[in-house]
């Protein structure tokens, strides 16, 4: 019963959706002030019967009600609470859902803004209503949740092992509130066409939007690549795999767009390109949704694959991307945009580079990704891109916007003459250089060793250097508590932070890439082995309980300069319900690095198979990552106390 | 306006829409291609049946330390039917089991369940088991790979399984499955 009132809800917000947009198509042309606060009525309306739906839904999970069919399929009675209410969204059906449900919440959030102009509000309103109805209908159609099963099953199948995980849990909300998020940038796009309009404001108020989407991108990838790294005991954490691009490519257009909105914002220049990237980044969050539920491509991650899901998104592509693509084509011509110049070392010319840059990069990730569907499709040759395509184009491509990315700060808007440009340009080449030369004479580095190490500590000298003199310009002085965020907006924090997270992520990338170490070999009880300067004493084996699963653990015992580290605990669980096997890495984490210790087949008398590595800085990749998102969530904060015109300072 | 900013304007529909076809085909062929339905349910069929050891029951009911032997039934078609005598579905399919019973012989193999239970639910809905193995662990279960119960295998002469079904035996399965296939086999 109970989950039928959640299918009739579901049942309700669609319709609810479809009479919100014949109505929004029907005034559309003549707007009054009536016909938009019903279309945020509905907008409330439809958010509330999609949690109800969704609340349903993850008490089904709870209870495990395995009368549902997607319950037994992905869930089981002894599983832990949290991967219960993870399993909600740990299935297609419920991941779609949560994707609705997300939708219908940032459209609710940006229905209350005041400060948009009520011609644009009701086309955003009306866009977003259009989305939401054809997912709505995607899950009606094709992936209901709520159906039940004839006989119902004792237990349930068991969420896939290598998914309970507490990284992973959190990982697909991220990544929906990071696609969905960039679904507001794209209607504010759509919008701008449809009414034909742009000025500072806009910029103003759609930054917030791709600030958010983008550090719950950012935050979510890494959450995807630190669980590849622990879980999947591959020593890796990306892969370049179809799955990690889809996300990757919108983060990629998402980053570009955070850049160049700042020219739109500034200088009311590049409104087409803006428009365009917005328009973009949602349509890579579509592709990578079509990409990963479709199952054109066979990735580690092998999700439901069933084509008539394929041909709805695809459906839904066309009408929600080749739409306003048409209506791009055809209106963007009536933005005339002032004709201005500016020096080439300008901070406009600089932003634009990087948006080169950026675009191209997505383009590369983009045919890596789609050449061998395309190539299966033309030809029934089956190839795969590994890492070999991306480390030769994708790498080569960054270079250039991280040496950038230092001096571009310093860069003046416009034709003004940018003052201490050549002083840092003569300390980043200076502290570089011996950077580089210290980096030399470790052992067993390489000359590309050497450049990514450096080109981290280029960046990282940047943005130390920027952060400083912005202090000594705005001599300001914290007096309340209160005036500590005023200050902090004041000085653009929030970009200083996100370069800072790149240039640790870069140092992470030069330890882990380069400077890793390996063992691998059967070792039995009591033996002893040496990964660099660490000894690792195999002491013990033996066979353990779990709640849903059964294991085999080694212990090992860590030493540095005969001293007493840790221990380190790699198991092999078997879960009898999912009947499958995951291999649990063991590691233990330090500021300088990661020792990596997975335990392989074996037994008492030849011993067993250990793969054991050490990982210098692998960490850094990660907080690099956490730092990068942060700097987004600082540079949203900040935009909201400019918005609120309370730059009064002392 | 001039032509070159129209194709400019152009450029990223007309990349969409090469995008879109060329999707559109690989979809065309998936769909073209045969995919197989409840992999999970015909993942046993044509297989032999698990090599396990299961416990026979004595007419306690009880555990008489003697393992269930397939051989009596070597050339011949032959049913095994999981249940229990807490399973409300199993107290459905039983006149069904009782009917299957009287073609072919059926083994049962009660899965969890307490010995007084058991002789009780036999002796309410009649014992239409030729053998009966005991699952007290759940482990013959898991290798049979039984989703829950009641469940029942088709076994054919050469001792390959060659028809599953899960839930309740309910008539018109049994009519329009199971005989079929009994038919054709013998």
């Amino acid at each position: 019963m109970i989950p039928e009132i959640g299918h009739i809800f579901l049942i309700l917000a669609f319709v609810s959706s479809i009479m919100q947009i014949t109505y929004w198509a029907y005034n559309t042309k003549n707007l009054n002030l009536l016909a938009l606060d019903i279309l945020k009525n509905g907008v409330l309306i439809n958010c509330l019967f999609i949690l109800i739906s969704f609340s349903i839904l993850t008490y089904s999970f709870v209870v495990s009600d395995f009368s549902l069919l997607i319950v037994s399929n992905n869930s089981h009675s002894l599983k832990p609470m949290l991967y219960k209410i993870s399993g909600t969204w740990g299935n297609h059906e419920g991941s779609l859902l949560l994707w609705v449900l997300i939708l219908s919440s940032f459209t609710f959030w940006v229905s209350k803004k005041k400060q948009i102009n009520n011609n644009l509000l009701f086309s955003i309103l009306g866009v977003q209503t259009l989305i939401l109805c054809l997912f709505l209908a995607f899950i009606l159609f094709t992936s209901n949740p709520f159906e039940r099963v004839e006989t119902i099953a004792l237990e349930g199948r068991g969420l896939n092992p290598l998914l309970q995980d507490p990284g992973l849990a959190f990982h697909p909300p991220m990544l929906y509130i990071g696609y969905v998020g960039l679904s507001v940038s794209f209607s504010f796009a759509v919008g701008a066409l449809i009414t034909g309009k742009i000025n500072k404001e806009w910029a103003q108020q759609i930054r917030p939007w791709i600030s958010i989407s983008w550090s719950a991108l950012t935050l979510g990838i890494a959450l995807g690549s630190w669980w590849a790294y622990y879980e999947l005991g591959w020593g890796g954490w990306w892969f370049w795999d179809p799955v990690e691009n889809a996300s990757f490519m919108p983060w990629l257009i998402a980053t570009a767009l955070l850049h160049s909105i700042r020219i739109l914002e500034k200088r009311l220049i590049f409104v087409n390109w803006c428009i365009l990237l917005s328009i973009l980044g949602f349509s890579f969050s579509l592709l990578g949704t079509f990409i990963v539920r479709s199952g054109l491509l066979t990735s580690v991650h092998s999700f439901a694959t069933d084509p008539s899901r394929g041909v709805f998104i695809l459906i839904i592509m066309i009408i929600s991307i080749g739409g306003p693509l048409i209506l791009y084509a055809l209106k963007s011509s009536i933005f005339k945009e002032p004709k201005v110049q500016f020096n080439l070392l300008s901070k406009e010319s600089a932003l634009l580079i990087n948006n080169l840059f950026f675009t191209t990069a997505t383009a590369t990730v983009l045919i890596g990704t789609l050449y061998p569907l395309f190539l299966d499709a033309l030809s029934g040759a089956k190839i795969s891109i590994g890492p070999a395509y991306y480390n030769a184009t994708f790498a080569p491509i960054m270079t250039p916007i991280i040496l950038l990315m230092a001096i571009a700060p310093f860069l003046n808007w416009g034709k003004g003459k940018s003052k201490n440009l050549l002083k840092i340009i003569a300390l980043l080449t200076l502290t570089s250089l011996i950077a580089a030369f210290s980096l030399s004479t470790i052992n067993g580095s390489s000359i590309f060793a050497i450049i990514c190490g450096t080109l981290s500590f280029w960046l990282f000298v940047g943005v130390i250097s920027d952060f400083f003199v912005k202090i000594k310009e705005t001599k300001l002085k914290i007096t309340k508590m209160g005036s500590i965020f005023l200050y902090i907006s004041k000085i653009g924090i929030g970009m200083n932070v996100a370069h800072l997270g790149v240039a640790i992520f870069l140092a992470g990338i030069t330890g882990e890439q380069f400077f890793k170490t390996e063992f691998s070999g059967r070792k039995n009880i009591g033996d002893t082995f040496y990964i660099e300067d660490k000894l690792l004493e195999f002491k013990n084996f033996q066979t353990l309980k779990g709640p849903n699963y059964q294991s085999e653990m080694a212990t090992f015992t860590l030493y540095q300069n005969n001293k007493f580290i840790g221990y380190l605990k790699p198991e092999k669980r078997f879960y009898p319900t999912e009947q499958s096997q995951t291999t649990e890495a063991a590691i233990l984490t330090g500021f300088w690095g990661d020792t990596y210790v997975v335990l392989g087949d074996g037994d008492n008398q030849s011993g067993w198979s250990i793969r054991a590595y050490f990982n210098p800085l692998v960490s850094w990749i990660w907080s690099g990552a956490f730092f990068m998102a942060l700097g987004g969530l600082l540079s949203f904060f900040e935009h909201k106390n400019i918005t609120k015109k309370n730059i009064r300072l002392t | 306006m001039n032509t070159k900013s129209l194709v400019l304007r152009l450029l990223p529909l007309i990349l969409f829409s090469f995008i879109i076809i060329v999707s559109g085909l690989v979809l065309y062929e998936l769909k073209k291609k045969p995919t197989k339905k409840n992999l999970l349910t015909s993942q046993l069929i044509g297989k032999k049946i698990p090599d396990i050891k299961i416990q026979e029951a004595d007419n306690n009911l009880e555990n008489n330390n003697k393992n269930l032997n397939f051989k009596k039934y070597k050339n011949k078609l032959f049913a095994v039917n999981f249940f229990a005598s807490w399973c409300a579905p199993c107290r459905v399919e039983a006149p069904i089991v009782e009917d299957l019973s009287k073609i072919i012989p059926v083994i049962g193999i009660v899965y969890k369940d307490k010995p007084n239970n058991t002789k009780k639910f036999l002796d309410d809905f009649g014992n239409p088991y030729d053998k009966i193995g005991i699952d007290n662990s759940g482990k013959i279960a898991i290798e049979w790979g039984v989703y829950g119960v009641p469940e029942t295998f088709l076994i054919n002469e050469e001792g390959k399984i060659i028809y599953r079904h899960a839930g309740p035996l309910l008539y018109n399965i049994f009519k329009s499955e199971v005989l079929p296939i009994i038919k054709s086999n013998k």
